[in-house]
């Protein structure tokens, strides 16, 4: 299981390698949209600071949703979901492989590049590790729930439209949470109810998503 | 050993195949024919666990397969009519990267000894996507080589795209494993019956 594992982590992120394109578009993405959020606000610093984690937390959302396709649709495609589903490995355990690729591409690139992000938006150190703890809770949340809507929507035609129909509703509560946090932080409010919750979607969402997943690739194949 | 009991599937209202029994042995190989649309690649699909049949069931060593799931599937080798290559990685890549899943672990000398043997020597450490059809296909085949301890071979369409020397090759390698006992089903548009040893199912 944890050869399987490995085997498959290890094939994904070569294929990342193989279409940098695919993983720069996604962080330059992300880089363009928060960076000209201080240019239209203006730089008045108290208003930056304020919008700074919900500009990155809706930057970091959409890099997310920009590559959710990627998750199972090329694999679809090309008959590699067959030989996984035949594989005698776990469905699930492929999965979370598959998941942790989709986020070491996609969400790590943002939590790495946020704090200097946050910088233009004029967080302070103790913010900006805020920032970091929050991102890195709550991305790969975005990881997991997302690709239950790219599984759900497999050969589906439009499925990359539709996926963000039927995700966007669930990743609201994580930007409500992780920008909140940042924000109640710089209110001087409590922090802690912020992060209880955003650890409970991320132990939920690792429990459940991969059972889900693996159902729907099932049902998708059939 | 594998027994298809009172198998039926509809598309819709298009009855593909309905009540449909057989049962193979150790050693046995059974060759799926039919028009196109006939239910050829349906049937693989729910032999191999793909699919499920509206009614009937796919009886492996006397167990429901459905219900014994994760033992059945490590049992059977599925090629469908997509090679499950990866465009952008090597043959030797997606071989060395693929057969880990599939229970198999060769040393990096074996895969280049078994894509030099598909006559993929030229071009074994290229990227998938520049290869013919053929040699895709050549590749997937070179699995093969790989999953003898996978019983229950599943080929969809495996001489698709083949020319004659790959096609005789890869008679070969299914008459072996027929020959060690393995179980084989597959289809094909040959007008000729490529394995001579393969009884017959039509589904016309």
């Amino acid at each position: 299981m944890y050869k399987a594992f490995i085997s498959l982590l290890r094939k994904e992120l070569l294929l990342a390698l193989r279409q940098k394109t695919d993983v720069v578009t996604v962080l330059f993405f992300f880089l363009i949209v928060s960076s000209l959020f201080p240019f239209a606000v203006g730089p008045e610093l108290n208003t930056l600071k304020i919008i700074g984690p919900g500009v990155i937390w809706v930057g970091a959302l959409l890099c997310s949703l920009l590559a959710l396709h990627r998750v199972f649709e090329t694999d679809f495609n090309d008959g590699s979901l067959e030989h996984l589903v035949l594989s005698g490995e776990p469905l699930t355990v492929l999965v979370i492989a598959k998941i942790s690729a989709h986020w070491l591409i996609t969400g790590l690139p943002v939590v790495i590049v946020a704090p200097f992000i946050g910088l233009q938006f004029g967080l302070s150190a103790a913010s900006l590790s805020l920032l970091l703890g929050t991102l890195l809770l709550g991305t790969p949340v975005l990881s997991l729930v997302g690709s239950i809507g790219a599984a759900l929507t497999l050969g589906v035609r439009g499925g990359t439209a539709l996926t963000s129909i039927l995700i966007l509703p669930f990743y609201v509560p994580v930007l409500i949470f992780g920008a909140g946090a940042v924000v109640a932080d710089l209110q001087g409010l409590s922090i802690d109810g912020h992060l209880s919750i955003l650890t409970a979607m991320l132990c939920l969402s690792v429990a459940l998503a991969p059972l889900a997943i693996a159902s729907a690739i099932k049902i998708a194949l059939e | 050993m594998l027994q298809i009991q009172n198998l039926s599937f509809a598309r819709g209202k298009n009855v593909l195949f309905e009540n449909l029994n057989f049962s193979m042995t150790e050693g046995d190989a059974m060759r799926v024919t039919g028009s196109n649309g006939s239910g050829k690649t349906t049937l693989l699909r729910i032999v191999s666990g793909l699919c499920r049949p509206d009614n009937g069931a796919v009886v492996w060593h006397g167990a429901v397969a459905q219900k014994n799931e994760s033992e059945f599937v490590r049992s059977v080798n599925f090629l469908g009519h997509d090679d499950g290559l990866k465009k952008q990685l090597t043959a030797t890549e997606n071989l060395k990267l693929m057969l880990p899943l599939l229970g198999a672990s060769p040393t990096d000398i074996e895969i280049s000894a078994a894509l030099d043997a598909a006559g993929l020597e030229a071009v074994k450490h290229k990227p998938v996507m520049n290869m013919s059809a053929g040699q895709k296909r050549r590749v997937a085949l070179t699995r093969l080589d790989f999953m003898r301890h996978r019983v229950l071979w599943v080929l969809d369409e495996p001489f698709t795209s083949l020319d004659v020397s790959a096609i005789s090759a890869l008679v070969v390698k299914l008459r072996a494993h027929i020959e060690s006992g393995g179980v084989l089903i597959f289809t094909t548009h040959q007008d000729f019956n490529v394995v001579p040893e393969a009884s017959s199912l039509s589904l016309d």
